[in-house]
């Protein structure tokens, strides 16, 4: 490792010691914060998403032969639901804003899971975040904590999706983060170019 | 948690300029970039402050920065597109005049890939160990010193020795 010079930490801290955060920063977070708290409690619908880990991998193992998804390129991230508008929210229990939704992607496609769930957030969702499913999967899975079916429903309608889709046991995943409703992304709500 | 950062607007009031600062120099200079990742930052760790898992928040605002940048960098490929597009993203751009140190540095810093930068950034603007720049980077403790190294001689070459 070559000699640190002495002089590169003051030269990088002069160099932005006059630097101030746009306004829009603030302003930015000042909105979120605003955004409607959709958790107390959180803590036993995570232990049960985590709980639940184990019987999504088997259920994924089990199913794991389905249509073996041959290639990713040629596909696009657009979904069934993506040229129209979002259905108007019905009437939930917790309302969209109170709900948050994490996508996982069982596809190993670029863009689907941001893609999802930018409609949803569009619909009114509150997003949790994805991850990489470990397992592909031919079809979509909507998995709801207890106390979410209704809001399962409408991610459903949302995606453009039937109500086959929605399931009650939620499977586990690495890091849940608060969210009562996975969305598992399988190539059926990827659209062939 | 300090007593003055009790709730997540105080947290943002006590190092948002801190972080703005240090992902201006994790991207090389490019503000939109580094509010982007400093305000993804705060939103990514909102959940987390909200369930109180976040016990050592500057620590942790740092690492979601970097990772912001990093995983943006990732994303957009800028490591092959850099040069072309500096041009008019620097800081300084906006002063009118002759080049001056500020700017040579901002030039120099740029040469660095991401990841390079990143190392140095971290570990001598911050003054990070190593370990603790390997934890934030996700990269092993050797990767962080081959990469401080290479940044430092590429920053060198371009400075012509730090002291200057």
């Amino acid at each position: 490792m070559p000699e640190i010079g002495p002089g590169l930490a003051d030269r990088l801290r002069a160099l932005v010691a006059d630097e101030e955060a746009p306004v829009s920063l603030r302003s930015g977070i000042q909105q979120q914060l605003r955004r409607p708290h959709p958790r107390s409690g959180v803590g036993p619908r995570v232990l049960v998403l985590a709980t639940a880990a184990a019987m999504l991998v088997a259920v994924v193992a089990v199913a794991g032969g389905q249509g073996p998804f041959s290639s990713d390129r040629g596909l696009s991230v657009v979904t069934p639901a993506a040229q129209g508008h979002a259905p108007a929210a019905p009437d939930l229990p917790h309302g969209r804003s109170g709900t948050r939704v994490l996508a996982s992607d069982a596809t190993r496609t670029p863009g689907i899971a941001s893609a999802t769930l930018q409609r949803l957030q569009a619909a009114g969702y509150v997003t949790a975040g994805s991850l990489d499913a470990p397992e592909r999967a031919t079809t979509t899975r909507i998995y709801f904590v207890p106390g979410y079916e209704a809001e399962a429903r409408d991610v459903a309608r949302v995606l453009g999706l039937g109500e086959s889709a929605v399931n009650r046991t939620p499977p586990a995943v690495p890091d849940p983060n608060g969210a009562e409703i996975l969305v598992v992304i399988g190539s059926d709500l990827v659209a062939p170019r | 948690m300090d007593a003055e950062v009790a709730d997540f607007g105080g947290l943002f009031e006590a190092h948002h300029r801190d972080l703005f600062r240090l992902a201006l120099l994790l991207t090389g200079g490019d503000r939109s970039l580094a509010e982007e990742a400093v305000s993804q930052a705060f939103v990514t760790t909102l959940p987390k402050w909200r369930r109180g898992e976040v016990l050592d928040p500057l620590p942790y605002l740092r690492r979601a920065v970097a990772n912001q940048v990093n995983g943006t960098f990732r994303r957009r490929r800028l490591e092959r597109r850099e040069a072309a597009r500096h041009d008019d993203r620097e800081p300084g751009s906006n002063r009118e005049g002759a080049v001056d140190d500020r700017d040579v540095l901002w030039a120099a810093l740029r040469l660095l890939p991401p990841r390079q930068r990143s190392a140095v950034v971290l570990r001598h603007y911050l003054d990070l160990s190593e370990a603790d720049v390997a934890r934030i980077l996700q990269v092993s403790v050797g990767t962080v010193k081959s990469q401080t190294a290479r940044g430092l001689g590429k920053l060198r070459s371009a400075l012509g020795g730090f002291d200057a």
